[in-house]
Parts: C-alpha cells; sequence; structure tokens
C-alpha cells in the first residue's frame, strides 16, 4: 500500500484494489497452474518456469508505450473480451495471463462459438447496447462485414510486429489483425488401431456411426471446414457423410468430449483442444490429412464505441506477448511468435494446408448452413 | 341533519327488474323499516341508498344534497351513513378496539380522544372489557353489538341496518329488538332497518313500508299498517289472514260466493268493485254448533266443519271448511275441545272485517 | 340527547383528490403493456421481411410450404402426444395410490413427486445424457459389462429419449390435477360399489376414476401443452438426433444466419394450438366441477390393498427413480468428476467445479447472483400486478375489467420462446430498448409467471367477504385504504404463496432466457445451455446442482411457512 498518494494523476482507490486483486489473481493463477502442470506431458513441460515470478510481477520489463497504456487502462478497470477462438479453458489461461501481467484490469469474457459471439454482437448493435471491447471469432468474413458496417476501431496493436510476416497484416486498415492460429484435422480415438488418414476417409462404411463434427451453423473452425469441403469435393461429400449418421454437437470442441467419452471413434475436430486433451491424458490423437488441414485465421479486433477502449487496445497488444503466445502454447495452441516452439511439434509452415479466402466464407458460410439443415435436418 | 329521500328508484339485473320505482321520505331521527319478503327489493333499496349501487332510474337526496342517481353516485365513504351488516363483517384480523376505532382512524381523530370515544361506545353496547379480543372469541350476540357499535362510534347521519338480527336465536333476537330500540332513543340518529320478520318491525320502526315484489305497497305506523292495510299483501303479511275475494253488493255488503257478509271500511270502494275481504284468524270468533247465541242467521255467522287442528300451547290452530268449501283458519282460545269433522259455526265480527283492493 | 350519549360530531376530513381511480388505471395499462406489447409485435414482426423490412406474407409461405420447416411440427405434434399418453396414467395411477389408498410411504411418494415438478425438464435431459448416451451413457456401458453385448439398448439422442425425460418430469401435472379432483369423490359411491361385490381394482376402474375424468383430460390437455413449449430438453437431446421440433427449429431461426421475422411467423400457430388447447382444458375443468357432486367430499376411507400394499409402493417409486434418483445421481457424481467420462472413480472426484461456479469463475458466480436477483424481482412485479389485477377485476373497477383478468392469465398459454421472441420484437429496438439490460429478462420472467401469481392471488380473494370491505368503506376508507388495511393483511399467506410460486420456476426458466440475455446478464440457466456444447458437463453438473439447492431450499422454507398445499396450486384452475 505504498506510495499511494505519491504518483501523479492516479487515483487512490485504483491501488487499493491492486494489493488485494493481486493477490487474489495470484492465488488463482497458481492453482491454474498446479492443475495444468500435473496433466502435461514433456512436450510443455519444459516451457513452463520462465513465465512468472513468485510475487506476481508481470514477467518481462514494459516498454514505455506499454507502460502508459496499461495506466489509461487500469483507470477504466475492466475489458469485455468474446472469443470463440479456443475451449473454455483456453480462454481461461489467457485471462490468467494477461491478469498475471496487468494487475488491477478485471477480464469479463464470454467463450462461445463463433456464429453465437457473432450474433450476440449483431443483436447488440441493432439494439444500440455497447457492451463488447473486444471481439475475437474464427471467422474471417465476420469482420468482412463489421469493417462495411464502421464498427470497428482502426488500430495498429504494440507488438503485432513480431507475427510471422505472412501474418501481419490481413487488413491494411489496421481494423482487425490475426488472433489465433489453428487448424481442423483429424482426431481419433486411440482405441483405433489405423486413424483415419484423409478427409475421404471418414466417408468410408467402417465408420458408420463412429464420426462427430461439429456445426457450422455455430462454429467458426467447423463453418470453415464444411466450405473447404465443399470447394474440394462439392456438396456431394456430406450426402455421403450423412449416410454415415455422423453425430452432429454444435462447437468443434464437443469432437474432443465424444472421442474422450467413449462415444465416437473419429471426427474433424480442432488441433488445439484434441492437443490439450491428450497432454491430460486422455485417449485422443491427431492426424494431419493427406487431403489438407484447414487453416483457421482467426481475427481479434476492438469495436469503436467499445466501453472500455485502452483496456481493448492493451488487451488486443497482449495477444502479440510472449506472456499470451506461452500460455497457448500450454494449452496446446499455436503460439503466434515464432520464437515458441508450438505443441504440435509441427511448425505451421511444415503443414500442407488448405485456407478459405475470407469472401468465400462471407458468401459461403450462410450457404453451406442453409445445405447442411437440408442435408442433415439440424 | 336533514331528510332522506328516495325518489322513484328503480333498478334492473338483466332481464328482471328489482325495484320498479321506490319512493319514500325518510324522517330526520326516525327508525324507519323496510319490511318484505325475501326478494322484495329491501337489499337493493338499502344497497342504492348506502351508494354500492347505482339506480337505472330515480335519486337519493339528503336534505339539499344529491346521494345517487343514474348518472352516478357520491361513493360510500362519503356519505356519512354507516351500515350494519347481516354477518357483522368484523375484520377478523382486528381486535374488537381495532374494529370499532376504525373509522374514527379513517376521520383522523386524535389518539386520546379516539380511545375515550371507543370505550364510551362500548359501553353503551355493553362490551366494555372486551377491547383486547378477536371476533372469532366473541358470541354472535357480542359481535353484533361490535358491529353496533363500530357503526354508531362515528356518528353518521344516517345508520342502515341490513337484517342485523337474523342469525341470532329466537330469545337473543327478542333481547337485541329492545336494545336498538334503546340506543335509537338515545342517539336520536335516522335509521332505516331491513327485515322481513314482521314482529321485530312492528316492536323496533317508527314507520314501516312494506315492499313486495319491487314496489312499496304501503307507508305507516305499525298500527296504521295492521289495522289498515290497503292491499291483500300486506294484509298477509302482518298477522295471519284469512282472505276471501268477493263483491261488493251494497254500501257495506260484500258476496262472496254464496256468502254474505257486513264489513267496514269501505270507504274508497263502489257497489260492484272487486274487493277481497279480509279477517285475522285471532279475530275469528269459533262457536259450538249448538251453543248458546249460536244462530246460524245472525249477521256474518257461517257454518263449517273442522278439517284440522293444532295446538299451539297458548291457541289452538283451526282450519274450519265452510259449506262452499272455502278454508278459513281461526286461532281459537284454550278451553274448548275440538275434534276433526265437528260442525262449527264462524262468525266474522263486523268490525274485524277489512275490504282491500284484490 | 345525542351528544350526551356520544359527544360532539366528528367532522370528517375534507375531500381530497382520490388516488384510487390513477392507480388501478396505472396498473392495467402496465399489465397491458407487458401482455399485449409483445404479442402485438410477433404479428407485425411475422409480416416484414428480415432482409429489408418490407410488409410481406412471404415469411409465412417460407415457413410452412418447405418440408424441412413442416418436419417439426409433425415432431412436435408426436412429441407431446405421447407425453402425455405417458405422463397421464402415470400421474393419474400415483394420485389414486397417494389419495385413494393405504399404500404405505405415502408422503414420501407425494414429496418425491414435488421434487419432480420442482426439477426443469432440461436439467433432467442433461443428466440422462450421462447416464444413456449411446456409447458412453453409464447404463449402457453397465449393460456391455453385464452382458457382453455390442453395445447398449439405450440411446437418449432420439425422439423416444426426449419423450421419456419430458415425461418424466410432466406426470406431476396429472397427478395435481387428479388428486385435486379425488379429493371432491366421496367415499360413500366408492362403498357402495364394493358393497355391491366390487373388488377395489374393479371400484377403482369403473367407479373412481370415470366421476375425476375431466381432471384427467386436464392433466392431459396440460402436459401436451408443457410438451409443444418446452425447449431445453429438445435442444439438449433432439439437435444432436438431427430431429427438429418447433421451439428449436425457432432457436435455430435465431441462430446463423438470424431470420427473426420468419421466427414470429413459425410461431404464430405454435401460439394458435396452445390457445385452443388451453380453451378446452378451461372448458372441460369448468364442466367438472359442476358434475362433481357439491359439497364436502364426506368421510374418506381408504382403499384397502392387503397384499398389494407393499407392490403398489414399490411401482409408485418407478417414476421418482427415473426423474430424481438416477438423474440426480448421475449430476452429483459428474459434477464431482475431473472428467465425466471416467465416472465417479477415487481418482476422478473432485471439488474444483464447485470452487469453479462460486470462487474463480467470475461469469459463473456472476450468473447464480443474477438468478436470485431477477427471479426476485421478476416475482415481486407479478405478485403486485396480480394483486392489483384482481382487486379490479374481482371488484369491476374500471370498464372491461374481465379482460384485465384475461389478460393477466394470458401469457400461461403462451410458450415461453415465443413470448421471448415478442419481447426481443417489442424491445430490442428503439423507442424502449430493454435489451442488454437485467430489466429484458426480469420483465420476461414476471410476463411469464404473472398467470400463476395471479390464480393464486384471484381465488383467494374471492374467498374474501365482499361485506368486509364494503364496512370498511361506509366507515370513510377509500378503496385504496380498504385494499391496504383490510383486504392484503387478510390475503397475506396467499400473496407470499403467490410470489413463491412465481419464483421458483423464475429461477429455473430457460426457454424465454436463452433469447434475451447478454452475456452481461447471463443466468445460471443460459450458462448451462452455453457451456453444455463443447463437452462442458462438469461444470454443467456444478451448476446444476448449485440451482437446484438453492431451489430446494427455498421450497424447504416455504413448506415451513406455509405447509405443502399452498405450493401445488392447481395451474389455470
Amino acid at each position: 500500500m505504498s506510495n499511494v498518494a505519491g504518483r501523479a494523476g492516479r487515483p487512490a482507490a485504483g491501488n487499493h484494489v491492486t494489493e488485494a486483486g493481486k493477490a487474489r489473481v495470484v492465488t488463482s493463477s497458481l492453482s491454474r497452474r498446479t492443475m495444468l502442470k500435473a496433466g502435461l506431458s514433456a512436450v510443455g513441460a519444459g516451457l513452463l518456469g520462465s513465465g512468472f515470478r513468485a510475487d506476481g510481477a508481470p514477467a518481462s520489463g514494459m516498454t514505455a508505450e506499454e507502460e502508459k497504456l496499461y495506466a489509461d487502462a487500469k483507470r477504466e478497470g475492466k475489458v469485455v473480451w468474446w472469443t470463440a477462438h479456443y475451449a473454455q479453458s483456453a480462454a481461461d489461461a489467457v485471462r490468467d495471463a494477461f491478469v498475471a501481467r496487468y494487475p488491477g484490469i478485471e477480464v469479463q469474457f464470454i467463450r462461445q462459438t463463433a456464429q453465437v459471439v457473432y450474433q450476440r454482437l449483431t443483436q447488440n448493435l441493432r439494439a444500440g447496447v455497447r457492451e463488447v471491447d473486444v471481439f475475437a471469432s474464427t471467422d474471417e468474413a465476420h469482420y468482412l462485414i463489421l469493417k462495411r458496417q464502421g464498427v470497428l476501431a482502426a488500430y495498429k496493436p504494440l507488438g503485432v510486429d513480431s507475427l510471422p510476416r505472412a501474418y501481419r497484416a490481413i487488413d491494411r486498415d489496421n481494423m482487425y489483425h490475426v488472433g489465433g492460429l489453428g487448424f481442423v484435422l483429424i482426431n481419433y480415438s486411440t482405441k483405433l488401431p489405423v486413424p483415419p488418414h484423409s478427409w475421404t476417409d471418414l466417408l468410408d462404411p467402417r465408420y458408420k456411426g463412429q464420426v462427430t463434427v461439429g456445426h457450422p451453423g455455430f462454429s467458426g473452425f467447423v463453418g470453415n471446414w464444411v466450405v473447404a469441403m465443399w470447394d474440394k469435393y462439392g456438396w456431394d461429400y456430406f450426402t455421403k457423410l450423412a449416410k454415415n449418421n455422423p453425430k452432429i454437437g454444435r462447437s468443434i470442441n464437443d469432437t474432443v468430449t465424444d472421442i474422450v467419452s467413449g462415444e465416437r471413434l473419429v471426427g474433424a475436430g480442432p488441433d488445439n483442444y484434441s492437443l490439450e486433451s491428450k497432454q491430460r491424458g486422455n485417449p485422443i490423437s491427431i492426424e494431419f490429412p493427406t487431403d489438407d488441414a484447414i487453416l483457421i485465421v482467426s481475427p481479434v479486433g476492438i469495436l469503436k464505441d467499445a466501453p472500455h477502449p485502452n483496456a481493448a487496445r492493451l488487451f488486443e497488444s497482449f495477444y502479440y506477448t510472449r506472456d499470451y503466445s506461452l500460455a497457448m502454447a500450454k494449452v496446446a495452441n499455436y503460439p503466434l511468435r515464432p520464437d515458441i516452439p508450438p505443441p504440435s511439434g509441427v511448425p505451421i509452415d511444415k503443414v500442407k494446408w488448405y485456407r478459405n479466402k475470407a469472401e468465400r466464407l462471407e458468401k459461403g458460410v450462410p450457404e453451406a448452413v442453409g445445405k447442411w439443415r437440408e442435408t442433415f435436418n439440424v | 341533519m336533514a331528510d332522506l329521500r328516495l325518489v322513484d328508484l328503480a333498478k334492473r339485473y338483466g332481464a328482471t327488474a328489482a325495484l320498479h320505482g321506490i319512493s319514500l321520505d325518510v324522517r330526520h331521527g326516525e327508525l324507519l323499516a323496510l319490511l318484505g319478503p325475501s326478494g322484495c327489493g329491501k337489499t337493493t333499496t338499502l344497497q342504492i341508498v348506502a351508494g354500492f349501487i347505482t339506480p337505472d332510474a330515480g335519486e337519493v337526496w339528503a336534505g339539499e344534497r344529491r346521494l345517487s342517481s343514474p348518472q352516478g353516485a357520491v361513493p360510500p365513504e362519503r356519505r356519512r351513513m354507516s351500515l350494519v351488516f347481516q354477518s357483522y363483517a368484523l375484520w377478523p384480523h382486528m381486535t374488537v378496539h381495532q374494529n370499532v376505532a376504525f373509522g374514527l382512524e379513517m376521520a383522523r381523530v386524535a389518539r386520546g380522544e379516539l380511545a375515550r370515544r371507543v370505550g364510551r361506545m362500548l359501553e353503551i353496547v355493553n362490551l366494555a372489557g372486551y377491547e383486547g379480543r378477536y371476533p372469532h372469541e366473541l358470541s354472535g350476540g357480542q359481535q353484533q353489538r361490535v358491529a353496533l357499535a363500530r357503526a354508531l362510534v362515528v356518528q353518521p347521519d344516517t345508520l342502515l341496518l341490513d337484517e342485523p338480527l337474523s342469525n341470532l336465536d329466537a330469545n337473543l333476537r327478542e333481547q337485541m329488538r329492545f336494545e336498538i330500540r334503546r340506543i335509537h332513543r338515545e342517539t336520536g340518529i335516522t335509521m332505516i332497518y331491513v327485515t322481513h320478520d314482521q314482529a321485530e318491525a312492528m316492536v323496533i320502526a317508527d314507520r314501516i313500508a312494506v315492499m313486495h315484489q319491487g314496489r312499496i305497497e304501503q307507508t305507516g305506523t305499525p298500527q296504521e299498517i295492521y289495522t289498515r292495510p290497503r292491499s291483500r299483501f300486506v294484509a298477509g303479511f302482518l298477522g295471519q289472514t284469512n282472505c276471501l275475494p268477493g263483491r261488493l253488493v251494497a254500501p257495506g255488503v260484500v258476496r262472496c260466493g254464496e256468502l254474505e257478509f257486513r264489513a267496514t271500511g269501505d270507504g274508497e270502494f263502489r257497489t260492484g268493485d272487486d274487493v277481497v275481504l279480509c279477517v285475522r284468524s285471532r279475530a275469528v270468533q269459533v262457536r259450538r254448533r249448538d251453543a248458546a247465541g249460536g244462530t246460524a242467521g245472525a249477521p256474518n255467522t257461517v257454518r263449517g266443519r273442522l278439517a284440522q287442528q293444532a295446538y299451539l300451547g297458548d291457541l289452538h290452530d283451526l282450519q274450519i271448511a265452510l259449506s262452499d268449501g272455502t278454508l278459513v283458519r281461526a286461532f281459537a282460545p284454550l278451553g274448548d275441545r275440538y275434534e276433526a269433522g265437528q260442525e262449527l259455526l264462524i262468525e266474522f265480527p263486523p268490525d274485524a272485517c277489512l275490504l282491500v283492493r284484490p | 340527547m345525542r351528544e350526551a350519549a356520544l359527544g360532539p360530531v366528528v367532522v370528517r376530513r375534507p375531500r381530497r383528490f382520490d388516488l384510487s381511480a390513477g392507480v388501478w388505471l396505472g396498473a392495467a395499462a402496465v399489465l397491458l403493456f407487458l401482455v399485449v406489447v409483445p404479442l402485438v409485435w410477433i404479428l407485425i414482426a411475422s409480416v416484414h421481411a428480415d432482409a429489408d423490412n418490407r410488409l410481406t406474407l412471404a415469411n409465412y409461405v417460407e415457413a410452412f410450404s418447405r418440408a424441412i420447416y413442416l418436419t417439426p411440427i409433425r415432431n412436435s405434434l408426436v412429441l407431446a402426444s405421447f407425453v402425455a399418453l405417458i405422463a397421464v396414467p402415470c400421474g393419474t395411477l400415483l394420485a389414486w395410490a397417494v389419495g385413494r389408498t393405504d399404500m404405505p410411504g405415502r408422503p414420501l411418494v407425494s414429496a418425491l413427486i414435488f421434487a419432480a415438478f420442482v426439477t426443469p425438464p432440461f436439467l433432467g435431459a442433461t443428466a440422462w445424457i450421462f447416464l444413456a448416451a449411446p456409447n458412453s451413457g453409464w447404463l449402457n456401458r453397465a449393460w456391455v459389462a453385464l452382458t457382453g453385448a455390442a453395445h447398449g439398448p439405450l440411446n437418449i439422442y432420439s425422439l423416444a429419449g426426449a419423450i421419456f425425460v419430458i415425461a418424466m418430469y410432466s406426470y406431476p401435472y396429472t397427478f395435481a390435477f387428479v388428486s385435486s379432483g379425488l379429493e371432491l369423490v366421496p367415499s360413500d359411491l366408492e362403498r357402495s360399489a364394493a358393497m355391491l361385490g366390487a373388488g377395489w381394482p374393479r371400484v377403482a376402474w369403473r367407479i373412481t376414476l370415470p366421476l375425476v375424468r375431466p381432471a384427467i383430460i386436464a392433466g392431459a390437455l396440460l402436459s401436451f401443452l408443457e410438451a409443444i413449449a418446452e425447449f431445453g430438453t429438445p435442444a439438449f437431446l433432439l439437435i444432436p438426433a438431427r430431429q427438429q421440433v418447433v421451439t428449436t427449429q425457432l432457436y435455430l431461426f435465431f441462430q446463423f444466419p438470424n431470420r427473426p421475422n420468419l421466427a414470429a411467423a413459425y410461431a404464430i400457430p405454435l401460439l394458435a394450438v396452445t390457445v385452443a388447447l388451453f380453451a378446452v382444458q378451461q372448458r372441460l375443468l369448468r364442466r367438472g366441477r359442476f358434475t362433481t357432486v357439491a359439497g364436502k367430499g364426506g368421510v374418506r376411507v381408504p382403499v384397502r390393498l392387503g397384499r398389494w400394499r407393499w407392490p403398489l409402493f414399490g411401482f409408485c417409486l418407478v417414476p421418482p427413480l427415473f426423474s430424481l434418483a438416477l438423474p440426480y445421481g448421475a449430476l452429483v457424481a459428474t459434477s464431482l468428476s475431473r472428467a465425466w467420462g471416467r465416472g465417479p472413480v477415487p481418482g476422478n472426484l473432485t471439488l474444483q467445479w464447485y470452487r469453479w461456479a462460486l470462487v474463480d469463475n467470475l461469469a459463473a458466480r456472476q450468473a447464480i447472483g443474477h438468478s436470485v436477483l431477477y427471479a426476485a424481482a421478476a416475482a415481486t412485479i407479478a405478485t403486485v400486478l396480480a394483486v392489483f389485477t384482481a382487486y379490479v377485476a374481482a371488484r369491476r373497477l374500471v370498464p372491461g375489467a374481465r379482460l384485465l383478468a384475461f389478460a393477466a392469465m394470458a401469457p400461461f398459454v403462451v410458450p415461453g420462446i415465443v413470448l421471448a421472441i415478442g419481447f426481443f420484437a417489442a424491445y430490442a429496438r428503439p423507442p424502449l430498448v430493454l435489451y442488454g439490460t437485467a430489466w429484458m429478462l426480469i420483465v420476461a420472467f414476471a410476463t411469464r409467471f404473472l398467470p400463476i401469481a395471479f390464480s393464486g392471488v384471484d381465488a383467494a380473494l374471492r374467498g374474501v367477504d365482499l361485506e368486509l370491505e364494503n364496512a370498511a368503506r361506509t366507515l370513510g376508507a377509500s378503496r385504496l385504504v380498504t385494499l391496504a388495511r383490510i383486504t392484503l393483511p387478510m390475503l397475506r399467506r396467499s400473496i407470499l404463496a403467490g410470489w413463491l410460486v412465481a419464483f421458483i420456476p423464475s429461477l429455473r426458466e430457460l426457454s424465454s432466457a436463452v433469447f434475451l440475455f447478454t452475456p452481461a446478464t447471463a443466468v445460471i440457466t443460459t450458462l448451462i445451455f452455453d457451456l453444455s456444447d463443447a463437452g462442458n458437463f462438469e461444470p454443467v453438473s456444478a451448476l446444476g446442482v448449485i440451482m437446484m439447492g438453492l431451489t430446494f431450499a427455498l421450497v424447504a422454507v416455504a413448506y415451513r411457512f406455509f405447509g405443502g398445499t399452498a405450493l401445488v396450486q392447481r395451474r389455470g384452475g
């Protein structure tokens, strides 16, 4: 509680929260760490420990810009973040990492599938409700539409240049940036002696009643995958898939639950959550398909009339810090910074991938959803 | 404190008319009874006077102030009238004191004054000391007195009572009649008293208005109504009466079927009019056939045969069949023995014979 | 003389502005606003195109000409019919056993049925997924382990599964109706049949049951109504089964791509069906009252079952087994597991999910707080409105007062999801934007449960003798004062009971909340719904257990204060 009144322009109330908040945050991040630590395999373990100091003070030193942004953000005290990029546990980890680096700012977040968060956002915008600061969806097309509607703020986050060159500027006007990278690939139960090797393998009758997928009307990952399959193999791919009686959930992460529980054996699933589950010791594994894994570029953007603009900027910039990438790696997501090894062991440029164009997604996903409903009745 | 005037009140419920046009003047300080059988409209009249119902036609005036008309009615809380309900309507969640004090609270009487008045009123109704009791802890008679106290303590211009004694047993009822009469005398408040019990009305009221099927048949003092009823219904309602339809064949002479009787009270009738001859059962003289003084030819005396008799303790209730089959009911004093089938002489004393409209 | 008796004349207070009229009209206005506006907006929305807001009938054409939208209608009808077919014999048998026989353990069975009544079906559906998912459900796995079969026989992700789950939480309605009906049947009727040589089964079948036929039919109709309007269970069980019903289809219309006006058009027939059925049910109940023997039921002597006592008791425990024992067991076991797939084995047990819900996760804590807060606010608004409306209607204080009573009961026939669509259409746009605020949910809950609060208060109000109020008015009390000093104190218990029967369902309401919440105003049920994708079964179970813990705690409190009968109110009766 020292130096309360010393610094000019900083209200004492903020500092009162700080110490207690720090203690609480340290406890929860410690407990989260212990939990993850228990399940981690050797791949990720070595990365631990270097990230945080025992007293919870930020790990790496901050630049002057960052300090100033932090100060402004702390005055606002809160950031509201809606994300579809990863599963709940990964979102929790990001939240913990952010709060550990920037104590005094509360993170209020929702983790939902991409179409659902997008739906909520558009409903809010139509009703004139300003609730969200940072919007992180897995469907690039959303950002094309939002940018056209003029609801995104132009901002170049601090540290965005640490991204690999190919991903540094997906939008010329800096309205949104790459916030996450991931793949839709084949996940399968380790009970299977031989996993499927390609997407077309999933159509094989031996997998009848054993396939699990998400729903393009909910999940951005699944929407991406469906459009990709449609473009590669025609819609016939799905009429054939329907014959295999797949279990259709909502999120792409549902496939992981189904495989882990033994409900189904193979799925079109996410790399990150499948790997995290595997790291925790569950009987699931992944296979990069021979006919391309589908690369999902998940953008992140700030709303123009965000209720907490500075906190929003700080949060978006957080995506490009080491802390964030370390947290991502811990939960088996591709770290954005190239100086941190990927959890699957396979760097992005070594993967055989296929990526939908954003413009294709804009029209393709709604059409795909319509056709999906007709084919699968849901 | 002016007179209460009801002018041509009418009320319909759907297709049925409850009141056909009631006009009545209630003089300041009098106790007027609305007497009639159930369904005659007396309660409806009371409800209109109280302000719970608006009349379809007609008006209610209190002095120079119009209280009710088809256009609207002054609400009950502003009429300065109190109502004692048949069911007493005591509030079960309040003590006797709270019940009685309620009206004074509404009038914002100061607390000390309020307590004093409530105490005094409870003394008047003989319930001193019962302030803390709840209604369910009181007997029927006591509840009735609380209802009275509650209604009186606010000193209304008019007190309305809706069959207040009908839930009490016979003895208590007779006692309470006198109580109410006493209270009326002591306080001098104008009272309208609704009842179906003619004995009650006779004891309590200064004047009685007899109602029948939505109309007032006759208004007058108890004595006027009893001795000079103007219609068959009024005659029959107060005291058991024999009514024989007939025709006035000559001044003071009525022919009923084959029988002829002399009668008084034919003032408003002309020869040839249809009339009804009424004789109270108490007034009918019954003699044995061959007792002294009994000749069949005597005026107003006819022969009859005893059809049925009932012993009522202090008199005999006789049903006698006349020669033309008409059944006459007579109350005979004790003393004589009667047997079914016995031949008797029936005399209708001429001054007990009343002529009324059919 | 008079003054000697009574003292000087009391001066009445002078005339002042009568607030009464304004208050009644104000309450009436609020009521109409809450009930009528959303329904009107549904109609308006249904005739405007989603894309460009043009006036058009295309929504109706699209909704009812495409096979993909007609199949859900058929599925809904099938679902509701079978639910009624199962729930009614179940509920009737239980009502007869508990109300008419000397079966042992009758209070226990009653309590269990009440617990099933209080449990929301979607939570039961979640638990039954743990039990009967085709490959991973515990019951199936046990079957495979015991019999060596290839896979288990149960598949909860099916229309049959949904029918089963909904029926298991629907039989309490029939139970309540038939129990009430049975109370009016005097024993003499049964005893005379017995004296003529009929055994107890024949007496039950030929005498007792026909006498309560109106109640049975009313219960059947209510089960049908609830099933056709149910959203949570079909969302959890039928979407994965790729079978739509009308409610899930409505939900999908609000997902991507967003077609709220099409949804409005699609919702109209659902509304029409529920209104029609409700009208039929009301007519039956009214006639039922007249045909039952009037007055007291006479002495009721229970039927002696002899050696069938305990078997019947065992039989009566079967529905609660399916509604309560198995599902709650599964929920609690999952909430205590690290990974539900591994089951409640020692290495898998943990309290972390409860800590997550109550301590760690801000969203969960907020949701719990919101649930309690919104439910309390909604119940309060509903009760206040119910009191005023019941009073205005019973005393005919404004012209058209009966319409007000009708309006207060109207939300009952509107399925929750349709009401939510209406509220969304009405209040997610200027001039009055409630969307995004807590008031959106509070107002929706208050409207949804106003009928329950209203019927309770209305019934109690009819028991208040009018003369008690008239007496106060002759003594100078205005209507408002009379209501406050005389009527309401006498209705105290009923009003509190009314509050509770609006609070408890608000706490566990899903179908209307799922449309109207934003993440800032999430409640426990919407959080459960959101988390149930991505297979977060463990936190979902923990939240479910917490929600039911809150509910049962409140029920226990209410039971202590009011006795059980106040809460088992006949809906719409």
